[in-house]
């Protein structure tokens, strides 16, 4: 257990790494990116998931790979250094998560309910502390609809309804939405299904995805000339990572720098003990 | 007992729960004015105006308040880490809507009846809570008016007298305005509330009430869209109560609040 100072200068230290593609993420303000579709990883970028939806992994395609922790022993993020040419964005959020369950491909142009059947899989499968998004894998319209949602919450009631807060009116590629969840619930254990109140007026694809925060940290242009920045294991508070947790990031940049987010290298650092 | 070492705190980080959110872009307020958030969209989800009269004692189950989890039993829970980023330079409050009301006139000079529900979280003293005027709908804009509510301190005297005074504010007229009430001189904290008078018209009624809150931790974001944080020895370890209805209010430099986001940790130590 990773759970004293002693513990954790003589832990097992391994390196975890990836880059967005150069050019790949549009900076509208204040919208809130997946990188799951243009993350370079030894497995390739990833792919918008099946319809019904699926529990991804370390070794899928997108997540950043990592080797699992020993028996007995647990793994920890205990360092991050984030890495962003001085020619691109230079100050945003980045929010590092375990992707638990991810589904793809709906249209945006259909009102029909779309159902799922499986659950979270990883780590404390009551889906406590989990959160919920709307994400776009390729655009739909932008005409005015509602996305309605019934999902299970962390106390395994089902029934309940979300609903979707739209920070833009964009409605591209790669842009998530956060899911207000019902008054009172703190997590999300399995969606079950999500329907249009109309047609955006694109088809498009999208999906929902659950995922459990791990560290958001806003990085800043002023903290060092290079535009790198380092977090230390407090400022972190040690998540924990689980045996083959699905790593993967979303980055919210807050006013337009460039058209584009030029590249960005994430590098974590896990200890194990 | 409670986190007393390094290694106390180590093992409390590891095992603190995450809290992550957002706010839409708010309505306009003037600069220096505090604004809440009670009632903007995003996560947690815009709540409603309270009750009137008595008002109510909302929780983590109000819509509107940041869903959290309970410490486990013989538990404290604490706020480890707090993390913001606003379109505009500000100052962050998290606090505990420890009560809060509606339904008072901005129009009325005549004494309006409170007679606040008992508070909750941890006791019904109010040790530490600060009295505060919510705007729900637009009163007038005029300055030349003070705000007297008569109160019971956590000593439980009653008959103490709250002032709020705009000429050495604001004017606090739109919706989603904060204004804050000096207590009594001597006096830590709000019991209750019995009533409220204005000494003048705001120049229109609107639709305000009074919050009893009690701040959990500060936060300074001075350059725009350029995030800050606490860390868990800047948060100083605060204690969340349970049930707490924590919600956030900034103290914008300019006219708008824009986008916001929030993260924050929460962990448990011994009682």
């Amino acid at each position: 257990m990773l759970a004293t100072l002693d513990a954790v200068r003589d832990a097992i230290a391994q390196f975890a790494g990836c880059q967005t593609e150069p050019g790949s993420i549009a900076t509208g303000a204040w919208g809130i990116y997946s990188h799951w579709q243009v993350n370079k990883v030894p497995g390739g970028t990833g792919a918008a998931p099946s319809t019904t939806g699926a529990n991804p992994t370390s070794s899928t395609a997108g997540a950043i790979a990592f080797r699992n922790a020993g028996a007995g022993n647990e793994l920890r993020l205990c360092g991050l250094d984030l890495w962003v040419p001085p020619t691109g964005v230079l100050e945003g959020i980045l929010h590092l998560h375990d992707r638990l369950w991810a589904c793809g491909g709906l249209s945006g142009a259909s009102t029909s309910l779309n159902t799922f059947t499986s659950a979270i899989t990883r780590g404390d499968t009551t889906g406590e502390g989990c959160e919920l998004y709307l994400e776009i894998y390729t655009t739909i319209g932008n005409t005015g609809s509602t996305f309605t949602i019934s999902y299970t919450n962390q106390a395994g009631t089902s029934g309940r309804t979300a609903t979707v807060t739209n920070l833009s009116s964009n409605r591209t590629s790669r842009l998530v939405y956060p899911v207000s969840l019902q008054a009172g619930d703190t997590g999300v254990r399995s969606v079950e299904s999500v329907q249009l109140s109309a047609s955006t007026g694109t088809a498009g694809s999208y999906g929902l995805s659950i995922v459990r925060p791990l560290v958001v940290f806003p990085f800043r242009q002023e903290k060092d000339d290079r535009g790198q920045f380092v977090m230390d294991p407090l400022g972190l508070g040690f998540p924990a990572i689980e045996d083959d947790a699905c790593l993967a990031y979303f980055s919210i940049v807050p006013k337009v720098v460039s058209s584009t987010i030029a590249q960005l290298g994430l590098t974590l650092e896990l200890r194990e003990g | 007992m409670p986190a007393s070492s390094v290694d106390d705190l180590i093992a409390m980080l590891a095992g603190s729960r995450r809290l992550f959110g957002h706010k839409v872009q708010a309505t306009a307020k003037a600069a220096g004015v505090a604004h809440s958030f009670w009632k903007v969209e995003g996560i947690p989800r815009a709540g409603a105006t309270p009750a009137t009269g008595v008002g109510a004692v909302p929780d983590r189950t109000t819509t509107g308040a940041i869903a959290h989890v309970n410490a486990a039993g013989g538990q404290n829970s604490r706020l480890m880490r707090l993390a913001a980023v606003c379109a505009n330079p500000c100052q962050v409050r998290l606090y505990d809507r420890l009560w809060a009301d509606s339904g008072l006139s901005g129009s009325s000079t005549s004494s309006q009846a409170v007679n606040s529900a008992a508070l909750t979280r941890p006791d019904a003293l109010g040790e530490g809570a600060e009295l505060w005027g919510e705007v729900y709908t637009a009163i007038g804009s005029s300055t030349g008016y003070v705000a007297t509510a008569t109160y019971t301190n956590p000593a439980n005297t009653g008959s103490r007298s709250a002032t709020f005074d705009p000429a050495t504010y604001s004017a606090v007229n739109t919706v989603g305005a904060m204004f804050p009430f000096k207590l009594q001189a001597g006096d830590t904290g709000v019991k209750s509330v019995q009533s409220v008078q204005l000494s003048a018209s705001t120049g229109a009624a609107g639709d305000w009430g009074l919050t009893i809150l009690r701040p959990v931790a500060l936060l300074t974001l001075d350059t725009a869209n350029s995030g800050r944080e606490l860390d868990c020895f800047r948060t100083a370890l605060a204690e969340i109560h349970d049930d707490a209805c924590l919600a956030l209010q900034i103290i914008p430099s300019g006219t708008t609040a824009g986008f916001f986001f929030w993260f924050a940790a929460v962990g448990e130590d011994a009682e």
